[in-house]
């Protein structure tokens, strides 16, 4: 089975550091590929003199990167703005060898959709992670309903070598861990919102009461208050059932930015961005 | 201990005749929460009389009693002295005139409205009409339970977790009658037995109970969409920090208990789509297979 030396990272979701952290501890090369294909949006383009050159540097970019660094696998971890995952998706697809895995992230749209997008999507296979402090790398994988079961193989025992926990599951939006996660912090959110109790207090009666590792609210601040709504607003698009509607709580929070601890302040307030500290509710 | 009842209240309109050190506590319903509150109460130095109208509760909460004293002398929690003490300061009764002297009264006695009523009704008839009274209920409106009250304002949830004498976690009700007063001396009181309180409003499932039914609704869900094994999904949330996996930790509630708790929040948000209860633990609890109590839930336990 072939080995994964060589990956290129594309997206800006909760999953990045992950991967860069871990990947470096175990001597894989990682290329973040998600500058390399920017290109500007058809808004953008609006009033800029040089398109065509744009457009040449970037391929030429990428051509560079190809011949120096050529990829064993891609790993997505845009979960946010989907449009863009999309769109690296099948920029990616058409530039690589069809014998590259795809991991891609199935935290807001399923494996299969995404592996619709692209071109050979028989070789993608989804995954899901979120933070959970003090615990061993653990992720869900999931083939779907077309993945080639040689890729399906050569990413679980990739995985599994170099110290990553696979827990397989069947394709869905959200597979296991974010999408039951996403519904805990749905519901916390609908209680702050509600006024049932304050957020610390919310935060404390699930761990004492229940023995969470972690108060829900807190746990989504660390996580990302906009990658939680992207799990929910996934499964509801998907589902179309009203269980799934996000807390308008927490989509008022991530309209106004308040993204959790990345932006300084979420459910909670916090003294520096990525500042360890937190500050009132 | 006392000094942990004279804490300052908030609330601008302390009665002055409100009784808000509790030194004695009377505790109607000798059951599993009844034990553990009593326990917790004697524990702490207060005074405990419990009213249980069945002998066989009574003699069982005393012998409940003897045993948590006797691990904690085995643990050095304890002196012998210290710990007979504790059970000397629990009394039981078979009916109410002994909750004349108590200065608060806590409920925990089966989860139906009108026994409820029942019983407070005739607590009332024997306390005093400052005496503060304390519902352990997990899922009924506390707004209700204090409607039919002389003096509904005198009553607030104190919800416990089980085992009670063990679970650090209070959660203290405040209904749509309580007065502040009262919300604060059910604060002081939950304080005075070493745990910590919340103070949350009065809407179906309270906190935790509500916000823990994701946790194994959607994890129900999983599995009825074939989404993976129970085992697997188990295996899964243990590895991300969960002390117990959902399907393990029902087994370990009782997968009666669970689903009761899911029907009600279910019935009383009118049918809010987010705690429809899952008919595969439905068919479980139809079937009997109730979790550890009866040998096989979502697994089988020992010999079952």
């Amino acid at each position: 089975m072939a080995t994964v030396e060589r990956v290129w990272l594309v997206g800006d979701g909760v999953q990045r550091a992950f991967w860069t952290a871990h990947l470096s501890t175990r001597g894989v090369k990682v290329v973040d590929a998600t500058a390399l294909l920017e290109v500007p949006e058809p808004n953008e383009r609006e009033g800029n003199t040089q398109p065509l050159r744009l457009v040449r540097s970037t391929g030429e970019r990428i051509r560079q990167a190809l011949r120096e660094v050529p990829p064993d696998a891609v790993i997505d971890v845009e979960n946010v703005v989907l449009r863009r995952k999309r769109r690296r998706l099948i920029r990616l697809s058409a530039l690589l060898p069809a014998k590259v895995l795809f991991l891609v992230s199935a935290h807001a749209v399923s494996a299969g959709e995404a592996a619709a997008w692209i071109t050979f999507g028989d070789r993608l296979v989804g995954y899901g992670y979120f933070p959970a402090f003090g615990t061993a790398p653990a992720i869900d994988l999931a083939a779907h309903l077309d993945t080639a079961p040689p890729a399906m193989k050569q990413a679980q025992e990739w995985l599994e070598g170099i110290g990553i926990q696979a827990f397989v599951v069947e394709d869905e939006v959200g597979l296991a861990f974010p999408r039951v996660f996403s519904m805990i912090v749905n519901e916390a959110a609908f209680a702050l919102m509600e006024g049932v109790a304050a957020a610390e207090d919310i935060d404390r009666a699930m761990t004492l009461g229940t023995n969470y590792p972690q108060g829900p609210l807190r746990w989504a601040d660390e996580i990302g208050l906009d990658e939680v709504l992207a799990v929910l607003k996934g499964m509801h698009r998907a589902f179309g059932e009203d269980r799934y509607r996000p807390a308008p709580l927490l989509r008022r929070l991530v309209a106004a930015g308040r993204l959790g601890k990345k932006t300084g302040r979420g459910f909670y307030r916090y003294d520096r961005p990525d500042d360890g500290q937190s500050g009132d509710a | 201990m006392a000094q942990g009842f004279c804490g300052s209240l908030d609330d601008g309109y302390t009665k002055s005749s409100v009784k808000t050190a509790v030194h004695r506590l009377g505790v109607v319903g000798a059951g599993t929460m009844g034990r553990g509150i009593a326990w917790a109460a004697a524990t702490a130095g207060l005074l405990v009389d419990v009213v249980d109208v069945e002998e066989k509760a009574r003699s069982a909460l005393l012998d409940f009693a003897r045993r948590r004293a006797a691990r904690a002398k085995e643990r050095g929690r304890m002196t012998a002295e210290e710990a007979a003490a504790a059970v000397d300061r629990i009394r039981v009764h078979a009916n109410d005139p002994p909750l004349a002297a108590a200065d608060a009264v806590i409920e925990a006695v089966f989860e139906a409205l009108d026994v409820k009523h029942r019983v407070f009704a005739a607590v009332e008839a024997v306390v005093s009409p400052e005496t503060l009274l304390l519902t352990n209920t997990s899922s009924l409106s506390v707004t209700e339970i204090a409607a039919g009250l002389r003096h509904p304002e005198r009553l607030a949830g104190m919800h416990f977790f089980n085992p009670a004498d063990v679970m650090p976690l209070v959660e203290i009700v405040r209904g749509a009658a309580t007065a502040p007063w009262a919300v604060s001396a059910a604060r002081t009181l939950a304080e005075a037995l070493g745990k910590t309180p919340v103070v949350v409003r009065d809407t179906p499932g309270f906190l935790v109970n509500r916000v823990a039914r994701a946790y194994y609704n959607e994890a129900l869900r999983l599995v009825e969409w074939r989404q993976a094994p129970l085992e697997t999904l188990d295996a899964l949330f243990e590895a991300r920090g969960f002390k117990m996996g959902p399907f393990a930790l029902q087994d370990m509630i009782g997968l009666d208990v669970n689903f009761a708790t899911t029907s009600t929040v279910f019935a009383q948000t009118f049918y809010e789509p987010r705690f429809r209860p899952s008919l595969l633990q439905k068919q479980y609890v139809t079937a009997g297979w109730l979790g550890q109590k009866n040998g096989r839930g979502f697994y089988r336990h020992g010999d079952g």
